[in-house]
């Protein structure tokens, strides 16, 4: 059969750059909630079905317009325009995309909501907020497409691949252990079109590194996945 | 380590008058089209982003048209101590059709299409069958030589309503039957899977046809009058 695959692959390098750790292995599990995103995306806004889904933060709504909280029809679900998301946690931060690190596995990652444990790397203050421990590295507002990918497919010898790599530095005093990782996106609903209004944030996929990964304070690590679409 | 994947499989089953199956085709789908990689890069992108970046993605709908994603068609620039907007050099054809932005990569159901796709040889999502072997593809804009709905009539086209969880994974089926009303025989020899794609631009336009996948059927396949012949792609997210 053909796949459709998407992988990952994780690196940690140390205060002078050297590689310690990589990990590369097959994504497992794209989530339910992006597959119940997936099939709301098949319908006009007057005929979707009414799907429970929920944000990277657990908080639930329902596709369609039929029952409250309403989300909506999906317009733009794989949205990583950063200059758009709204902020979140309160309104005191912005969220990074695309790939957001927990210090825990996730107990089933197709049904995780996002990365499991303590969130140590998603966002940036928006103000007065207290950092999170890890801070974007590699992640520019500046550049083309943030730094964070190319801005077109590229044909590989496994299909049109889109990868997504982010790089976080533990910024922190403290070690922290990494056990889940997820590619979030953001959702704008059809009826915001050209509203400049993307909310909320979903995990299109989770995973479990098959053994958590210590980050030392000054350490880089860097996240990718890469979905490739046969061809 | 095992492998969590979006298999894609492509049935073709041929009935008789009777509704007896004669021929069943089951292969490996291996063309997502060059047109739903660009749309699926181009929807990660807000229009004022796209403008700011002066980013221009363009694909083909399904007919062959060229379409633009592109941002505003005007920019800001700085003159002296005043901001004027200014028309961006988009360097698109004449009366291509512009987008600002795009969305909604797998709409499925037959209303509110662009207007214009009413007087094609097919004119709604679903899994289009074409007379032509297609050279390449993945870069075909649909299927090759699409065949009228005067002659293979089709169903409704079947599309996922909920999550389906197999023991293999995720799965989204989508299906229709076409029926030879002719009184000669019908050769199919290439499908697509035809999505609604929309944007926002100046004017609303409803969605526009565009092919996700393509693929040819080998050997293709005869319908004869009174036969069917019903196209299913199965999409497999692995779990």
């Amino acid at each position: 059969m053909t796949l459709l695959a998407a992988r990952y692959r994780v690196e940690v390098r140390d205060r002078d750059g050297k590689l310690v750790t990589v990990i590369e292995g097959d994504s497992k599990s794209f989530t339910m909630n992006f597959i119940k995103l997936l099939v709301a995306a098949h319908y006009n806004q007057n005929d979707a079905p009414a799907l429970t889904v929920y944000d990277v933060f657990g908080n639930a709504y329902y596709t369609g317009y039929t029952l409250n909280p309403a989300l909506g029809v999906p317009y733009q679900f794989f949205n990583i325009d950063a200059n758009y998301w709204s902020r979140i946690l309160g309104d005191e931060y912005n969220g990074i995309p695309a790939i957001w690190l927990g210090t825990s596995p996730c107990p089933n990652p197709v049904l995780a909501n996002g990365p499991c444990g303590s969130l140590v790397a998603c966002c940036v203050p928006f103000y007065k907020a207290a950092p999170y421990p890890f801070s974007p590295y590699n992640f520019s507002w500046d550049a083309p497409c943030f730094g964070i990918t190319s801005c077109s497919p590229s044909l590989t010898e496994e299909g049109w691949a889109l990868t997504i790599t982010n790089q976080w530095l533990n910024t922190s005093q403290s070690p922290f252990t990494i056990g889940s990782m997820a590619l979030v996106f953001g959702f704008v609903d059809i009826r915001n079109m050209g509203n400049a209004i993307v909310r909320p944030l979903f995990a299109a996929i989770v995973d479990n590194l098959p053994s958590p990964v210590t980050v030392w304070p000054g350490f880089l690590i860097t996240a990718s996945y890469t979905i490739y679409f046969p061809v | 380590m095992p492998k969590s994947k979006v298999g894609v499989t492509l049935r073709i089953e041929v009935r008789d008058d009777k509704g007896r199956v004669v021929k069943v085709i089951e292969t490996p789908s291996r063309s997502f089209t060059q047109n739903f990689a660009t749309i699926l890069f181009a929807s990660m992108w807000n229009e004022n982003t796209l403008t700011n970046w002066n980013m221009i993605y363009s694909f083909y709908d399904v007919t062959g048209s060229p379409v633009y994603v592109a941002g505003y068609p005007t920019t800001y620039v700085i003159v002296g101590n005043t901001i004027r907007e200014v028309p961006r050099n988009l360097n698109t054809p004449p009366g291509a059709l512009l987008l600002y932005q795009i969305g909604v990569l797998f709409y499925s159901e037959p209303q509110y299409i662009a207007s214009w796709y009413q007087s094609y040889t097919i004119y709604m999502p679903g899994i289009w069958p074409g007379a032509a072997f297609c050279p390449e593809p993945v870069y075909a804009y649909g299927p090759c030589s699409p065949i009228s709905t005067s002659i293979l009539s089709p169903s409704l086209f079947s599309f996922p309503s909920s999550p389906v969880l197999t023991a293999s994974g995720w799965q989204m089926t989508y299906s229709q039957t076409w029926t030879n009303i002719l009184n000669t025989p019908v050769v199919v020899s290439s499908v697509a899977l035809v999505f609604g794609a929309t944007g926002d631009m100046e004017s609303p336009v409803g969605y526009l046809l565009y092919a996700a996948i393509v693929d040819n059927v080998t050997p293709a396949v005869v319908i004869n009058p009174g036969y069917s012949v019903t196209f299913t792609y199965t999409l497999l997210y692995a779990v």
